[in-house]
């Protein structure tokens, strides 16, 4: 069978029976499960994995993928509604989308999140498809050293997170990169700052520490400022639909988050918490209103929001290529299909053809799927908006304990969040960067394993970060980044003083 | 008189249906005391992770040999001894089950310093099957047989580089025991898990690879992967004519075992209607078929065996945890 004729018989295959009620169903949870902080993509999977049991091994993954595709969205709709990132993976667009929040823009903030990410979930599906046979195997060119040349060149971040004064912006990052030491060591096995506790084994829980940083804090300021406004839309800010100028003014950001989504999701161990804050960064470097970025930019939400969800066809690469899952999500596919009795492995594509084609053609849909689902969804968040700020306040706060306690059922996690909120209130008051200690919270990890196991693959030697071209490239990028700002800042002083002297 | 006619055949009916009652009550009073709700299966995994699906597949294969069906529960966290703790709270009426291994039932308490949550705060129920511990190469490996490689690692101390999971699990234990045994000293890479494993050796920048096949077969079918040695008591039946390392002459032997244990003090016959189900469900269709597809080996012990082989299991494990200095003070 053709190409096109296995995707047409895919598309049956995946509509037929309970097809598209499971698909809706499917979406409808993970865009909930997402908007719940502790429930992230790969848990709101693995709580849906019983139910799909009864199912057929085709229509099980396809209702997973979009119970994938609703999380990736889903964790958008807190981040922006209440600095409450649902999911990992959402922390970067809270950055600007909080801000148009406050300019009275959720709605289209909301609006644009769901549309760019569509986008970047269609394109790294067809990407997929066009790919996984001839490049799986490029997956393999990605070893820890590229890896963890990927996580420094997203760490040059950091530079556009501080505001003011950059030396306590490096400090918060480097504050944030120390919070993952905290677990054990999977590199010697020996435990960390762990007081003995073994709910800290596996380390801090980030969406704890996020909502702590970012939500709690937030709370805590409006609490102690009640007099700080905020605009409070009315009429057509409510539509969250985004018009199609309002989507060409972001076209450069899709592009970017979707190329960037594409690239980290292949790589293995870099997700879509990284691919988002890497795109953010990306995005802002070939936009052409860089300086609106942190202050209300639509590309701000766009890129992170696309990368997100362009991750979902990288991850698949592995998955399908080589049978070895790409990120938790993609494992919890490879179980279902497992529970169903299907072995996974290189030979899936050519011994369950039907199958595969199915899930493609399942991708496809479900990301089609999430606008109407995704607008409903949202159009009840937005009632949010109406509610009283003390209201508001203490509904959040019951929300970041339930959700944060619900998870794993640690009290911990709830203890951790508060706390985090104190430490990012006293951040913001001293002038550090919350943002910057959560970049260095998600990309810490990485960093230290992929850097550590590098050195054991090259027997101690530093040369293999230069020698292998792909990790050479990256960290010459990374040296660009950090380097490009000190230069540019140079010589636009001297053209300053150029100026001041020529005016004398 | 009439109307007596009629009391009289009502009285009998009733009579007859009280005898049918109590004669047949013995019979039926057995399996009807335990179990008479269903019975829980904790698991500390997510669902999806390995233990999840052996869970189960399990309880798949259990469907119809008790009169209830067993409930997965994932409860997750702290290396598996989240549900430890749970399960120890949780009444000893047989109707909660927790799904055990080396890393939750012994390793982590041990390293953490838990006893609490190690498996003899239990009661052992039955070990179940096991996957098999393998040392992989590529097909264009230098060496013919572990001999050869052993002769190059000696030669070149560190430069054998192996790829397996973390530190403190089973991969990790056999790479190190087998280094010790072999007078060694390789370079081990721990990795998150099996996958990001496989993927290191599948990029070159490892020479071994250690782990179970079940995630590499369809590879090894298609002779990217090949299987060099195996850390069983005895050569394995899924690749028979791969030797073991005991064999030639380093006693490294690991599994990676599953099992169940109980609330401790659960009444012994409860446990009993538990062992011959379990036991009787390894022989199912639906059983064979998970453990085929898995490439584990049926390891079935009992109450009594299986509590002998923890203790013995535990004293190795511990030896070597010391040995690698990552017991916490």
């Amino acid at each position: 069978m053709s190409f096109l004729e296995n995707l047409l018989a895919g598309f049956s295959a995946a509509v037929a029976g309970p097809g598209i009620p499971v698909m809706i169903a499917g979406v409808a949870w993970g865009t909930i499960g997402g908007a719940i902080p502790g429930i992230s993509g790969a848990v709101a999977m693995s709580l849906a994995l019983p139910y799909t049991l009864s199912l057929d091994a085709a229509t099980a993954l396809v209702m997973l993928a979009g119970v994938w595709a609703g999380a990736n969205y889903g964790g958008s709709i807190p981040a922006i509604l209440m600095r409450m990132p649902g999911t990992p993976g959402a922390a970067a667009a809270l950055f600007d989308g909080y801000e148009l929040k406050r300019q009275g823009l959720a709605a289209k903030a909301l609006g644009v999140s769901l549309v760019c990410g569509t986008i970047g979930g269609l394109i790294s599906v067809v990407v997929l498809m066009a790919l996984v046979v001839p490049l799986g195997s490029v997956v393999l060119a990605f070893g820890s050293p590229e890896v963890f040349a990927l996580a420094l060149f997203g760490l040059t971040l950091l530079a556009g997170l501080t505001e003011r004064s950059f030396l306590k912006g490096l400090a918060s990052g480097y504050f944030g990169l120390l919070l993952t030491t905290v677990g054990i060591d999977t590199l010697t096995g020996s435990l960390r700052f762990t007081f003995g506790r073994s709910e800290l084994l596996s380390g801090l829980d980030i969406v704890s520490v996020m909502v702590g940083l970012f939500a709690v804090s937030e709370m805590l300021v409006q609490i102690a400022h009640p007099s700080r406004r905020e605009a409070v839309p009315e009429g057509s800010a409510y539509t969250a639909f985004p018009t199609l100028a309002e989507l060409r003014s972001v076209w450069r950001a899709t592009a970017v988050g979707t190329v960037v989504g594409l690239i980290v999701g292949i790589m293995p161990g870099a997700g879509a918490t990284a691919s988002s804050f890497v795109a953010y960064n990306e995005a802002r470097r070939w936009s052409k209103r860089p300086d609106l970025f942190g202050k209300g930019s639509m590309e701000g939400v766009a890129a992170p929001e696309t990368a997100n969800n362009a991750v979902q066809g990288g991850d698949l690469v592995p998955t399908l290529a080589l049978g070895i899952p790409g990120s938790n999500s993609a494992a919890i596919m490879l179980a279902a299909l497992i529970l169903h009795g299907i072995v996974p492995g290189p030979f899936l594509l050519s011994k369950h053809t039907h199958l595969v084609f199915t899930l493609f053609a399942g991708l496809i849909l479900v990301n089609l799927l999430m606008i109407p689902v995704g607008l409903v969804i949202l159009r009840g968040c937005l009632l949010v908006l109406r509610l009283d700020r003390p209201v508001l306040i203490a509904a959040i706060l019951a929300m970041i304990v339930i959700g944060t306690y619900a998870a794993d059922l640690f009290l911990l996690n709830p203890l951790l969040a508060l706390f985090f909120g104190v430490v990012g209130y006293g951040m913001r008051r001293c002038g550090f960067s919350p943002a910057a200690a959560v970049l260095g919270l998600v990309l810490g990890f990485l960093v230290e394993s992929e850097l550590r196991r590098s050195l054991l693959i090259s027997y101690g030697s530093w040369t293999i970060f230069v020698a292998r071209p792909i990790s050479a490239v990256l960290l010459a990028l990374t040296l660009g980044a950090v380097l490009y700002p000190a230069v540019m800042y140079l010589r636009s002083r001297r053209h300053t003083q150029a100026a001041a002297t020529g005016l004398s | 008189m009439k109307i007596g006619w009629i009391r009289f055949v009502w009285m009998c009916a009733l009579g007859a249906l009280l005898a049918s009652f109590s004669l047949s009550r013995p019979a039926l009073s057995q399996p009807a005391d335990y179990p008479t709700r269903p019975i829980t299966f904790v698991v500390g995994f997510a669902p999806g992770g390995g233990a999840d699906v052996f869970a189960r597949a399990l309880a798949d294969a259990l469907k119809g040999l008790l009169p209830q069906p067993v409930v997965v529960e994932n409860r997750p966290g702290a290396g598996g001894t989240a549900a430890n703790a749970y399960v120890a709270s949780r009444p000893a009426d047989g109707y909660t089950i927790l799904f055990a291994h080396a890393g939750s039932s012994i390793i982590t308490p041990l390293i953490t310093n838990q006893p609490q949550l190690k498996w003899d705060a239990f009661d052992p129920l039955a070990r179940i099957h096991a996957e098999e511990e393998w040392l992989m190469v590529r097909p264009d490996a230098p060496w013919k047989t572990p001999e050869e490689m052993v002769a190059f690692a000696k030669a070149n101390p560190r430069r054998l580089r192996v790829a397996g999971s973390a530190i403190g699990g089973i991969d990790s234990f056999v790479a190190l025991s087998w280094g010790k045994a072999a007078g060694i000293e390789v370079q081990y890479i721990p990795h998150e898990g099996g996958g990001p494993a496989t993927l290191t050796f599948l990029g070159g920048n490892a020479e071994v690879l250690i782990g179970n096949v079940s995630e590499v077969f369809q590879h090894i079918e298609a002779r990217r992967i090949v299987p060099f040695a195996v850390a069983s008591e005895r050569r394995s039946s899924i690749f028979p004519h791969v030797p073991t390392l005991k064999e030639k002459g380093w006693d490294v032997v690991y599994v990676q075992w599953r099992s169940i244990l109980l609330p401790p003090g659960v009444p012994p016959s409860r446990a009993a209607v538990l062992t011959v189900a379990l036991q009787r469900a390894l022989g199912t269709d639906s059983w064979k078929r998970f453990n085929a597809n898995a490439k584990a080996i049926d390891l079935f012990l009992g109450p009594a065996d299986f509590r002998r082989f923890l203790a013995e299991e535990e004293a190795r494990l511990a030896r070597i945890i010391d040995d690698l200095g990552l017991r916490r003070r």
